[in-house]
């Protein structure tokens, strides 16, 4: 866990990336939380998480304002193709069952927070369509060339909260 | 003429997928197979070619439960071919992290994956609504659990403050004495952890079996000491591979293991049958009021001495932070001399004995490597324990046969995504 800033004079966020560095673009989440750093964000009360392949991250999040979830996401678009994702769109529509590749881990641990009314009061994923789910340590060339604008996403989901 | 038809596709509950599948009829049993149909992953392909200071950071992405125990081991192997020696807080630092690793992954394992099948609810999540206490307290514990290794290892999972020869980040005293004062209260919730244990009704099932684990002369062993079987005795970790025996089997992208028997077990219950007498006084008295005792062929067991071992690895870790605390934390530079070598890491991961086996050359490239996982190990025992189960139970209702062989593979914790990854059940 790397600490970039903490305050509590602002609502609190966690960014957390998930995803296995050794499966190609499934690693995407943890590559791009690897690029952010204190100068891009410019917010006390921030949070960044390498949750890795870890099956559950209720124990991780704790009194959070704003939960930014940074994964590869499967929905059937072109590999490269971002999106931004509310937890309803995860939740409350069955159409959207099995689009993030870490959906029932993650799932699981947001109904269990609800349950616990430990629930962030706002819950965004923010992912990139895959191409490559392989043993290999490389991103393919159209997940990477969406790196950094992956990264203004999560940014600016940040500055939604100032 | 009753027909009975298991098959459990992708066992839920357990890490990755496995497959149960039973076929009797009028009451004759004509298959039992343990199915691990998960795609078999490539770690070692991947490790090979890369320089060792980027093998400790793709071992612990191996898993995401026990990332430590990847790291450890994978860390100690190469010590071992390039011949490290380690400094006394180096040993007491990654001690300490091990018991975050086990204390985290029991209590996972123990209020997530197997209570729903004692309190009768199908997962963790009606858990959560009707007994919210009971999930408050895990993930209490699992999150004092996450912040130990957090300290020490510098993340909540994936470590990356352990590097070859040391540490790259130490912690300060003050951050240990806040530990200290957690873990002492975390006692408390230990005790209710018993409390609900105790309540459950454990099926009453033996099969005798070997078991192995790492046995210390000087402690209960996670990290150190040699090989030690229940029937064979001691061997060196040099020598794993006669220990381990891999072979093939039709049904399974797993490799199955055997030693002295048809199949031996590996994990908590194994450690324990091992090296009870080495658990501190708490721990066996936890143990007793477990009705846990030395040898217990009883797989369903296991949950109980991942118990007895939770309450051991706290008391440990107070009995560390009380003497990093008292002799002060040193800064250190670890010396490493790369040399060409092989060597061998053997750990106890909380499902087993975890071996890594690397290759290097002259440049402190990896050349060759091998890892033996735990729930490898387990495989074949578990296929054992229902070759001998279901003829005991088959003339109970298919629902029941079934919950009793799902509750089997669940109390070994597998963890198939590592093995290659998971279960399912077949009845037919």
């Amino acid at each position: 866990m790397i600490i970039m800033q903490y305050e509590t004079t602002r609502p609190k966020i966690i960014i957390l990336g998930i995803g296995n560095l050794l499966l190609g673009d499934e690693g995407v989440g943890i590559q791009l939380i690897r690029m952010l750093n204190n100068d891009d964000l410019n917010y006390a009360n921030l949070e960044i998480i390498d949750g890795g392949i870890c099956p559950e991250i209720v124990s991780f999040v704790e009194d959070v304002y704003k939960l930014i979830i940074v994964d590869a996401i499967k929905g059937g678009e072109k590999p490269g193709t971002l999106y931004r994702l509310s937890i309803d769109d995860l939740i409350m529509d069955p159409s959207t069952r099995g689009l993030s590749l870490h959906e029932m881990g993650v799932l699981d641990s947001l109904k269990m927070m609800r349950l616990l009314g430990r629930e962030p009061k706002n819950t965004i994923i923010i992912g990139i369509e895959p191409k490559n789910i392989g043993w290999g340590l490389e991103l393919s060339p159209e997940v990477e060339g969406r790196l950094a604008e992956l990264k203004r996403m999560v940014i600016a989901e940040i500055g939604r909260t100032k | 003429m009753t027909e009975l038809n298991i098959n459990v596709h992708h066992l839920t509950r357990v890490e990755g997928h496995g497959n149960i599948i039973v076929t009797a009829r009028n009451g004759k049993v004509k298959e039992i197979t343990w199915e691990i149909p998960e795609s078999q992953r490539f770690i070692e392909a991947m490790m090979r070619g890369e320089s060792y200071e980027d093998v400790v950071w793709i071992a612990p992405r191996i898993c995401g439960i026990c990332s430590i125990a990847h790291s450890t081991c994978s860390i100690q192997a190469t010590e071992a071919a390039f011949g490290v020696q380690l400094s006394e807080q180096t040993m007491l630092l990654r001690k300490l992290l091990f018991n975050a690793e086990t204390l985290q992954s029991h209590v996972l394992h123990l209020y997530f994956l197997a209570a729903p099948d004692f309190l009768n609810v199908g997962s963790v999540i009606p858990l959560v609504s009707t007994h919210p206490e009971v999930a408050l307290r895990a993930l209490r514990m699992k999150k004092l659990a996450n912040d130990l290794g957090d300290l020490i290892g510098g993340r909540k999972t994936h470590p990356m403050a352990c590097i070859v020869g040391g540490f790259a980040k130490l912690p300060e005293a003050s951050q240990l004495k806040t530990m200290q004062q957690r873990l002492t209260q975390s006692m408390g919730d230990l005790k209710e952890t018993v409390k609900l244990f105790k309540s459950f009704k454990i099926p009453d099932f033996t099969r005798e079996t070997e078991y192995i684990a790492l046995r210390d002369t000087k402690e209960y062993a996670f990290i150190s000491g040699d090989i030690a079987s229940t029937d064979t005795g001691t061997t060196p970790i040099t020598d794993y591979l006669e220990m381990t025996n891999e072979f093939c089997v039709p049904h399974s992208t797993a490799k199955f293991t055997k030693h002295n028997r048809d199949s031996y077990m590996v994990g908590a219950l194994a450690r324990f049958n091992n090296n009870y007498s080495q658990l501190s006084s708490e721990a066996q008295k936890t143990a007793e009021d477990l009705e846990l005792k030395p040898i217990c062929h009883n797989p369903y067991m296991i949950n109980v001495a991942q118990i007895v071992e939770s309450v051991h690895v706290v008391k440990d870790s107070l009995r560390i932070l009380n003497e990093l605390i008292t002799r002060g934390i040193k800064e250190e530079r670890p010396e490493v001399k790369v040399k060409a070598g092989r060597g061998i890491g053997a750990v106890e991961a909380p499902r087993g004995i975890l071996f890594h086996d690397y290759t290097y050359d002259d440049k402190g490239v990896l050349t060759k490597a091998n890892c033996v996982i735990p729930t490898n190990q387990n495989h074949n025992n578990i296929q054992k324990d229902m070759e001998k189960l279901v003829p005991h139970i088959i003339n109970r209702s298919q629902d029941e046969i079934t919950h009793m062989l799902e509750m089997l593979v669940r109390a070994y914790d597998p963890c198939i995504s590592c093995s290659t990854h998971f279960l399912t059940v077949k009845y037919v």
